[in-house]
């Protein structure tokens, strides 16, 4: 049965502009829906609908299918209808400076609230020294001291009228006091004493001896004394600074009266204002410290200095009233999703305090969404641990690295956490998703909703209405110039090229939107107002001819013979296969020659390629397929007595995929059946172990390869491609192409099978068995079966050669 | 007569030098009056002979009010204590005398301790005595640690022991030198006695204050006994007391009492 060539209307799925009624996108409505991604807004709407832990979302499709604009558009909708969440202000912690408080108020009362304390700090400064300086503190503090003077001298004076009637007097010395007899006012020295009758030294040492006791006891009284007016100072001083307080926390008490937290944190703060009043007192000249080479040095056992005291770290605060906030972290380090603390050099030592506590991404998105990069996430130190830790424990604990890892002993803080009520979304490719899905169990818990983006759609008349939509609201968005009907359509079939397939359309806006901006570039050039399909046409060739120099190099090669392609003539044991060359951002076909070699083995197909380690294991698999094919097609009752061997001609990289199957065994057959192939015929197409020609990838850049060789050479008319039939729908082929076909230049064949293939490619019947089981005489078919046959029955001949050699040498030995 | 170039005649001044506040009052006092006359300052520290003599009792015990130690005395402790404290005052007296550009002069004069017997034994146009007796006082030990001062604050407060004498008036002006700063201010003590002409005496006092341009504020002594002039100074906090050596209330008291009752230095003006 002749195989037909492909009709031209085949080989490119057009898209009439005729359907379209506008003359340009500029007309079109703005296309406020989603298109081709269906199941991603059901899942963004349940993900982001649904408040239960650990229901985060992530958002997995490749990059550029705008995942981003998506997930961020519905989190803002949502967003907008949800409360402001409440502001957050760390606070100094009078009790443990080292654990700051965190205060939790209404959205822009933390603004407030820090005005508020600046400002009862600069009231403190006037306000305590005032009070302090008065006629009453002045007087009342001196009072206290004097009667404790007058207290202590009342008790020496006792003990000096005492020694006076004794003739002893108490006088200083230069570390105390002493007692010494005197006579007319000057003290007895020991010759003087000693002069005295015994009667009277004794006199003298017992009454010195008793007033020594009085002394003593006077002395052991006095620092009770002592005591005694410190505390009536302490006393004073907390009720003279209390009363210059007192009305000035009051006040923000009255302001503050439905803000429990603020109310318990401002007696904190009269308290301790009453304890430290001191610092409120110093001059000018005293608040700095001293100064080495211009630096000063910091004040000892002073703590977090006055002013910085009682100041409010308004670390969260919300002043608008657009609804719970939308954040994207573009940098998400561990410090930038959880926060920090930062320490200032003084001196070499890193100070720190609770005013230097900053917010990550997690506190400012807190109440509201965060949406993330995973794998920049992931590309950061304990970032992603961070990030887990945080959701698993519904709060945010700023702990630094260096202090998570112990790795700086350092004055550190660890600041009290902040509960966490956040969606967070993360951004990412698939395989990141499914990795994560199957070695982070973690990851499941926390990340239950799966956003799934498609990169292609359904191509129907509706959807190129939709896509034509598309366009016009891109072009809008990115301030470009407005396509005409033709222009679209001809973005429209480029979009199922890129592909690679007539009947659907790529949702990748960004590749969309660079064919865009690139044909707007070409229409500028050509001072068109409106893009055209020719500026289309432009874009795409211009951005294949900036990648393509590869390519050329190699068809180049081909056409000067260093690359080895035939592409006319019969040679047995070859074909021409198509493989493609995938260089990242570009793809391309080349024709590779594949032979085949063989003789009587021991069933053995050896494929090269794997031998030197330069085949993939896909490629083995196609290749171990074409054994089980041979011997179960032409010798299922007797064994295969077959070595062949394959190869790549002139490949030097690696070979993966089994795309090329079938013109492998196309070449084994022909090998076999000793029968030249048609080379003016390129093959590509894999095949199963039935024989059936199955799908593979890049169909029109490998006929495109082979064109491109035989164009060069020269169109004959016999040059053509053989495809897999089920590879039709993918055909979406370059223009000149088409029309080369459309003149009958050139053939592009889909078949089923290996019997159809080998009919094109040898222009012999391929066969098939009769009634009698056997293949028809002369058929290709028939020529394999019976090489296949020889072979056997030789090996066979062979073995029981060997055998009859072998029993003769075991009875020799016997 | 009122004289008018006290500055011309007063070119020693003398000062006791003593670790405690009052003592470092009148070093104070004395050193910025000693640059404002240009005059010679010259600190006197007392090693008191009555410590060296008593030293050789074996029953007697030094006790420490602080440490509430106690050690017997011994003359060789003594001489070094005191030589020490002497070096300390000396050091004080330098620091002082170059912070505000004087000429000094330092010496360590053993005899009883006392102003009085100091006020006898030194020849000086002025005399600035801070704690000098001999007698234990709670005053001498300060109950907290003084405060460092500062030789360019202010006196806050000058109170003047105004009579009808010649030296009185070169007190008035001795304390008027002092109060160039207008956050000081003078005070003029009147005594309180019928036999004296107040109003002469006022405007007496009132005369040479105006030669200053000087505000002053006059204030009648309640009686003419020690307790009078402690009553004032007491609670009108009185920096420093200035008064001529011969005034009849200082020699009815007794120097040494004055300086004893007293929370702030005098300065004697001959």
């Amino acid at each position: 049965m002749a195989i037909e060539q492909l009709k031209p209307d085949c080989l490119y799925q057009h898209c009439d502009p005729k359907q379209f009624e506008f003359r340009t996108t500029a007309e079109l409505e703005d296309l406020t829906e989603v298109i081709g991604q269906p199941r991603a807004v059901d899942s963004v709407r349940f993900g982001i609908g649904i408040r239960h832990k650990g229901y985060n979302l992530f958002a997995l499709g490749p990059t550029g299918t705008g995942k981003h604009a998506l997930v961020k558009r519905y989190a803002a909708e949502q967003a907008k209808t949800e409360p402001l969440p409440p502001d957050w202000c760390y606070v100094n912690n009078f009790q443990q400076p080292h654990k700051p408080r965190m205060l939790s108020m209404p959205p822009g009362q933390g603004v407030k609230l820090e005005r508020d304390m600046e400002q009862l700090i600069e009231d403190l400064h006037a306000a305590i020294p005032t009070v302090f300086e008065s006629d009453e503190y002045r007087t009342r503090s001196q009072a206290i001291e004097e009667e404790l003077t007058e207290k202590k001298e009342q008790a020496l004076h006792e003990i000096q009228a005492n020694a006076e009637k004794k003739q002893i007097a108490l006088i200083r010395t230069p570390t105390g006091f002493t007692l010494a007899p005197v006579r007319k006012g000057e003290a007895l020295g020991q010759e003087d004493f000693e002069s005295l009758p015994e009667k009277e030294r004794e006199r003298i040492e017992r009454d010195t001896e008793e007033l020594q006791e009085q002394l003593r006891r006077m002395l052991q009284e006095a620092p009770k004394w002592d005591k005694e007016v410190r505390d009536r100072m302490s006393d004073l001083n907390r009720e003279m600074a209390a009363s210059a307080i007192s009305h000035l926390i009051d006040a923000l008490r009255d302001a503050y009266r439905e803000l429990t937290e603020v109310i318990n944190y401002l007696d904190e703060v009269e308290k301790d204002v009453i304890g430290n009043f001191r610092h409120f007192l110093r001059h000018e000249e005293e608040k700095h410290g001293l100064q080495v080479l211009g630096i000063e040095l910091p004040q000892r056992d002073e703590g977090i200095q006055v002013d910085k005291r009682y100041r409010i770290n308004a670390f969260i605060t919300h002043e608008s009233h657009d609804g719970a906030p939308v954040t994207y972290e573009d940098h998400p380090s561990y410090n930038n999703l959880i926060g920090r603390v930062e320490h200032r050099a003084e001196l070499g030592a890193l100070i720190t305090d609770y005013t230097m506590i900053r917010p990550g991404a997690l506190h400012r998105a807190n109440g509201g969404y965060l949406i993330l990069d995973v794998l920049k996430v992931l590309m950061q130190p304990f970032a992603w641990e961070g990030l887990k830790r945080a959701l698993q424990a519904g709060e945010i604990r700023i702990e630094s690295l260096a202090q998570l890892m112990s790795l700086v002993s350092t004055v550190s803080l660890e600041p009290e956490p902040i509960p966490l009520d956040i969606k967070v979304i993360l951004l990412g490719e698939p395989h990141i998703y499914y990795l994560l899905s199957m070695f982070d169990p973690e990851f499941k818990e926390l990340f239950k909703v799966a956003v799934d983006f498609d990169y292609r759609m359904d191509r129907t008349p509706e959807t190129q209405q939709l896509y034509a939509r598309l366009i016009g609201t891109l072009v809008q968005q990115e301030d470009l110039r407005h396509l005409d009907r033709s222009a679209v359509a001809r973005v429209i079939e480029h979009s199922a090229r890129l592909l690679e397939d007539g009947e659907k359309l790529l949702t990748h806006t960004r590749s969309l939107t660079d064919i865009l901006r690139e044909a707007d570039f070409w229409a500028t050039q050509h001072d068109h107002k409106t893009v055209t399909r020719e500026d289309v046409q432009q874009a795409i060739d211009a951005r294949t001819y900036r990648v393509d120099r590869i390519r050329e190099h190699i068809q180049d090669e081909i056409r000067r013979g260093t690359l080895m392609i035939d592409t006319a003539g019969q040679k047995t044991g070859q074909v021409n296969g198509l493989s493609v060359l995938d260089l990242g951002n570009f793809i391309f076909g080349r024709p590779s020659r594949i032979t085949a070699r063989v003789r009587m083995g021991d069933g053995e197909v050896v494929d090269i390629e794997r031998e030197v380690e330069l085949g993939g294991p896909i490629h083995s698999k196609g290749v171990f397929i074409l054994s089980a094919f041979l011997g179960t097609r032409y010798l299922h009752d007797r064994p295969l007595a077959l070595s062949a061997s394959l190869v790549f001609e002139q490949s030097y990289g690696e070979v993966e995929g089994d795309s090329a199957s079938s013109a492998e065994l196309y070449a084994l057959l022909s090998a076999l059946a000793d029968t030249p192939i048609h080379q003016s015929m390129a093959v590509t197409g894999s095949v199963n172990q039935q024989g059936e020609i199955q799908p593979i990838g890049g169909v029109n850049e490998k006929i495109e390869g082979f064109f491109d060789i035989c164009n060069v050479r020269g169109l004959t008319g016999d040059q053509g491609v053989i495809i897999p039939a089920t590879n039709v729908k993918h055909l979406m082929l370059r223009e000149d192409v088409c029309e080369a076909v459309e003149a009958g230049k050139f053939a592009i064949h889909a078949i089923d099978t290996v019997d159809d293939g080998i009919e094109l490619l040898t222009g012999i019947p391929a066969g098939q068995r009769d009634d009698g089981g056997l293949f028809p005489e002369g058929s290709i078919n028939r020529r394999v079966e019976d090489t296949l046959t020889r072979y056997s029955e030789t090996m066979q001949a062979y073995a029981s050669k060997g055998r009859k050699g072998n029993s003769g040498n075991d009875k020799a030995s016997s | 007569m009122i004289p008018v170039t006290e500055e011309a005649t007063m070119r020693h001044i003398v000062v006791t030098l003593d670790a405690s506040e009052t003592g470092r009052s009148a070093l104070e006092t004395a050193v910025r009056l000693a640059a404002i006359l240009n005059a010679e300052l010259e600190g006197v520290f007392v090693e008191d002979i009555n410590l060296i003599r008593l030293a050789g009792l074996p029953f007697l015990r030094e006790v420490r009010p602080w440490s509430l130690g106690e050690e017997s005395v011994s003359a060789q402790r003594m001489q070094r204590e005191l030589r020490t404290m002497a070096r300390h005052a000396e050091q004080m007296l330098e620091q002082a005398a170059r912070e505000m550009g004087v000429h000094w002069s330092f010496q360590v004069w053993r005899g009883p301790a006392g102003a009085e017997t100091l006020a006898q034994n030194f020849v000086a146009d002025i005399i600035s005595l801070g704690g000098v007796s001999a007698l234990a006082s709670w005053r001498m030990w300060a109950t907290t640690r003084p405060r460092t001062r500062r030789f360019r604050e202010t006196l806050a407060s000058i109170s003047v022991l105004f009579s009808d004498s010649e030296q009185a008036a070169r007190a008035l002006t001795t304390a008027c030198n002092l109060a160039k700063d207008p956050a000081t201010s003078v005070t003029v003590l009147l005594p309180n006695n019928r036999a004296v002409d107040l109003p002469a005496l006022k405007e007496k006092a009132r005369a040479i204050l105006d030669l200053h341009g000087l505000p002053a504020r006059f204030v009648q002594l309640s009686g003419s006994g020690l307790q009078s002039l402690v009553q004032v100074t007491g609670t009108s906090g009185v920096s420093i007391l200035i008064a001529e050596t011969e005034h009849p209330l200082l020699l009815q008291a007794g120097l040494d009492q004055c300086l004893e009752v007293l929370s702030c230095p005098v300065l004697l003006v001959r």
